[in-house]
């Protein structure tokens, strides 16, 4: 049947050849015409149902194991309590006596009803008051500042300092990708290139700027270590403060020994300049239990919180964040 | 009696004025009296010199401080204080709130030291309910640096009176104190609370729960009749406690007990008497053959310190109240009169002709070594010695043409400061705390039957700043203050 197909110069081994090609052809063909239809893959094994235990909650498996390091801060002043609020020192439980219950009335004196001398009615133990008016709550930033606060000496004139500079930041999982190995200046590699960015940024030296004492600049200025921003203004800037307060300030000029009293106060002023916190200074505070200081740092700090005398006329640098500062009132 | 009397302890009823201090009219002048009305004009002379205040450089450096903002130079100014209508019940407890506001203000107002704002220009009417923190707000725009707030209620047959105070710009309260007593006791409520207020605003105690001890003139001038009269320190509660039967002179508050030491003719026997505020008993101090007179109490009050006429003089005794023993602290080869002890009791001061003309002098309370503490040019006389020490009151003339004067000097004779002037000014005494000085002045006669002539009460503080009349129903003089609460 193939030999009229077959080219008339063939050789019989190459017919024979042909022929034995095109029946495995046919067979194949006819192979897959047959079989395909039946075959099918074998199935995937069923998916099987897992029970999940959460351990901890969703915070804390989230949380990086090791937080990423903070900046150790400057020469860290050690942290002082917070300035008590502006109290006097006598106890008064009722400043801050909570609810109040009615005071049981004392019963009245035995005297009193004598008909020729009363005597004085005998006043009872001050009355629980309700909670005073918080004070005007200080910015947000203030409490950080006074923690800062520091009565130390006073530190030699000159020169500051340089800021000790902050150990480099520990690698965080999230924020700091492990330091590529031997960033080639040529490499064209992201990672590279985000390495030499970050030892371009990086600070490697102390800063070398001062202060220029030429150009009224103050021994201590450029900062606030100890969380008090007066020694950043001049001596101009501060006689101006005194003189705009100074219209506020009055004494009871009858008061004995008035002429040997003075007052420190530290005064928190909000961006605006405006004086929101006035209380006497740490150094001062173990006189409030004198009621003649007492009362005159209470006028003192009425003055600098009087609303004509409390817009402080600070330089436009110290405008615009919380400023602490130094006040010292004399008669 | 001519023109002038120089009561207190010399007293004046026999001399005319020009001769006032010669030496042996000092004695004789010892019935004084005073007479007339009208305010003389009087020049307060507040010659406080402004405190320096210290080199910046120096005082920074001693408070450790590198860098301050220095506030000097303050203002004598009074603190504005608000005192709104105290909350009540009722009708009945709300007038009585009112009645005690209205003394309170009246007792701060008037000591100079606080400015009542006037209620007009409250922007509330009266403060929020009591169990409330006030709005400060509305109390900082009226210029209040200070609000009193309070209530009053019927208790049981009494009243219960509530206040608090505050200090409005850092909103704080300063004090929160109850009383209750009886419904005809309010008065002194409300000057205990004034004292309250005042102590705690200004650290020194008050005097406005006091009362003051006075002589009442009445009758045809030449001719008065001079009774002992009591009254509160604002004028109040006024009345008398002698008949008037015998003239009486120079009272003294005791400053432990309702008692007053006195000067009396009674029975034509010129003595010093003890009065008893309780039972109104009186009794001679002292058995001594000569007149005493011009009493003071010792601080604790357990002694009387007077003069004793002797001869051409006087001395200085003591009599111990309670054993009635006598000791002579001076002799009399002069004439020492006027002694007024130091607060803690271990000094005198004393008005001494010694040197010539009556001088003050000060000496040990056991007698010896006096020295002499007035230089100015006139006499001296009347010293007091100022309840908190610094300070010693006297009257001084300064001669034919000059008036009396009212001043203070430190007890070591600096700083000398005349306070007030007059016709005839004299008698001061010290109100508990040290800071007001009561006195006396009269006017002088313009007609030939004394019209004109008055004698009254007024009082200034030791700055001078705030001189203010006195009212009394009648004519008055001599007057002495009574200790805090007495």
């Amino acid at each position: 049947m193939w030999g009229g197909l077959a080219p008339a110069g063939m050789t019989p081994e190459l017919r024979r050849g042909a022929a034995v090609s095109a029946s495995l052809h046919v067979l194949i063909i006819l192979a897959l015409l047959l079989g395909l239809p039946f075959f099918h893959p074998p199935e995937a094994p069923p998916e099987e149902a897992v029970d999940m235990v959460f351990q901890g909650t969703a915070a804390s498996t989230m949380k990086a194991e090791k937080p990423a390091a903070v900046p150790a801060p400057a020469p860290a002043p050690t942290p002082l309590p917070v300035p008590p609020a502006f109290q006097p020192p006598q106890p008064q439980p009722n400043e801050s006596a909570p609810p109040p219950p009615p005071p049981p009335p004392p019963p009245p004196p035995a005297s009193a009803a004598a008909p020729t001398v009363p005597t004085p009615p005998l006043p009872i133990p001050p009355l629980p008051t309700p909670a005073p008016a918080p004070v005007a709550p200080p910015p947000p930033a203030q409490p950080a500042r006074q923690l800062a606060q520091t009565p130390t000496q006073p530190s030699p004139a000159l020169p500051v300092p340089p800021v000790p500079v902050p150990p480099p930041p520990m690698p965080s999982h999230t924020s700091q990708p492990n330091p590529t190995k031997n960033p080639a200046p040529e490499s064209d590699a992201l990672d590279n290139t985000l390495e030499k960015l970050r030892a371009m940024i990086r600070q490697q030296k102390p800063p070398t700027a001062r202060y220029n004492p030429a150009l009224g600049g103050a021994p201590n200025g450029g900062g606030s270590p100890t969380g008090n921003d007066t020694a950043a203004l001049t001596a101009a800037e501060r006689a101006a403060i005194g003189d705009h307060v100074r219209p506020c300030w009055t004494t009871d000029p009858g008061a004995l020994d008035l002429d040997k009293m003075q007052a420190l106060l530290t005064v928190t002023t909000d961006p605006t300049g405006e004086v929101r916190v006035a209380s006497v200074a740490p150094a001062d505070q173990g006189r409030l239990a004198d009621p003649r200081f007492r009362a005159f740092a209470e006028r003192a700090v009425r003055a600098v919180m009087d609303p004509s005398c409390a817009n402080l006329p600070l330089p436009s640098n110290m405008l615009g964040k919380v400023n602490v500062l130094t006040f010292r009132f004399t008669p | 009696m001519k023109d002038a009397p120089m009561t207190d302890e010399t007293t004046s009823l026999l001399l005319p004025r020009r001769s006032w201090m010669a030496r042996r009219a000092l004695l004789a002048r010892a019935a004084g009296a005073a007479g007339s009305l009208a305010l003389l004009p009087a020049v307060a002379r507040a010659q406080t010199p402004p405190a320096a205040p210290p080199p910046p450089a120096a005082s920074a450096a001693s408070s450790g401080q590198s860098a301050v903002i220095d506030v000097n130079r303050a203002r004598a100014a009074p603190i504005p204080i608000a005192l709104p209508a105290f909350a009540g019940a009722d009708p009945a407890s709300q007038q009585l709130g009112a009645d005690i506001i209205q003394v309170v203000s009246n007792d701060l107002a008037g000591c100079g030291l606080f400015r009542v704002i006037n209620p007009q220009a409250y922007i509330q009417a009266a403060a929020a309910p009591n169990s409330d923190v006030p709005n400060f707000q509305n109390w900082a725009a009226i210029g209040a640096q200070a609000l009193v707030t309070g209530r009053t209620a019927s208790q049981g047959g009494g009243v219960r009176v509530e206040f608090r105070l505050w200090d409005v710009l850092p909103q704080t309260q300063l004090q929160g104190t109850a009383y209750t007593t009886t419904q005809s006791n309010w008065r002194r409520i409300a000057h205990i609370m004034a004292d309250a207020i005042y102590q705690r605003l200004l650290g020194e105690s008050g005097y406005f729960d006091t009362r003051i001890v006075y002589v009442a003139l009445t009758g045809p001038r030449g001719r008065e009749t001079r009774r002992l009269a009591i009254m509160d320190q604002d004028g109040a509660n006024d009345r008398t406690l002698t008949n008037g039967a015998w003239p009486v002179l120079t009272p003294r508050f005791s400053p432990k007990r309702d008692q007053i030491a006195f000067m009396s003719y009674a029975n034509d026997r010129p003595r010093v008497y003890l009065f008893d505020l309780g039972s109104g008993a009186q009794s001679v101090l002292g058995d001594f053959p000569g007149m005493t007179f011009a009493p003071r109490f010792s601080p604790d009050g357990s002694a009387v310190i007077m003069a004793l006429a002797r001869g051409q003089g006087s001395a200085i005794v003591v009599v111990e109240l309670g054993s009635r023993a006598t000791r002579q602290l001076t002799n009399a080869s002069s004439i020492d009169v006027s002694p007024c002890y130091s607060p803690d009791g271990s000094q005198i001061v004393f008005n001494s002709d010694r040197d010539g003309d009556p001088q003050l002098y000060v000496m040990s309370a056991g007698g010896g070594g006096a020295r002499r503490i007035s230089f100015g040019n006139g006499r001296y006389g009347t010293p007091v010695w100022s309840p908190r020490g610094d300070l010693i009151a006297f009257t001084r003339y300064g001669g034919e043409e000059s008036n009396f004067s009212i001043g203070v000097m430190h007890p070591d004779g600096s700083g000398e400061r005349l306070l007030t002037e007059g016709w005839d000014v004299e008698g001061p005494t010290f109100c508990p705390n040290g800071r007001v000085l009561m006195y006396f002045s009269t006017t002088r006669a313009t007609g030939s039957r004394g019209e004109g002539f008055s004698s009254h009460l007024a009082s200034i503080d030791i700055t001078g700043f705030n001189q203010r009349d006195v009212v009394t129903p009648t004519s008055a003089s001599d007057p002495a203050w009574s200790p805090l609460g007495g």
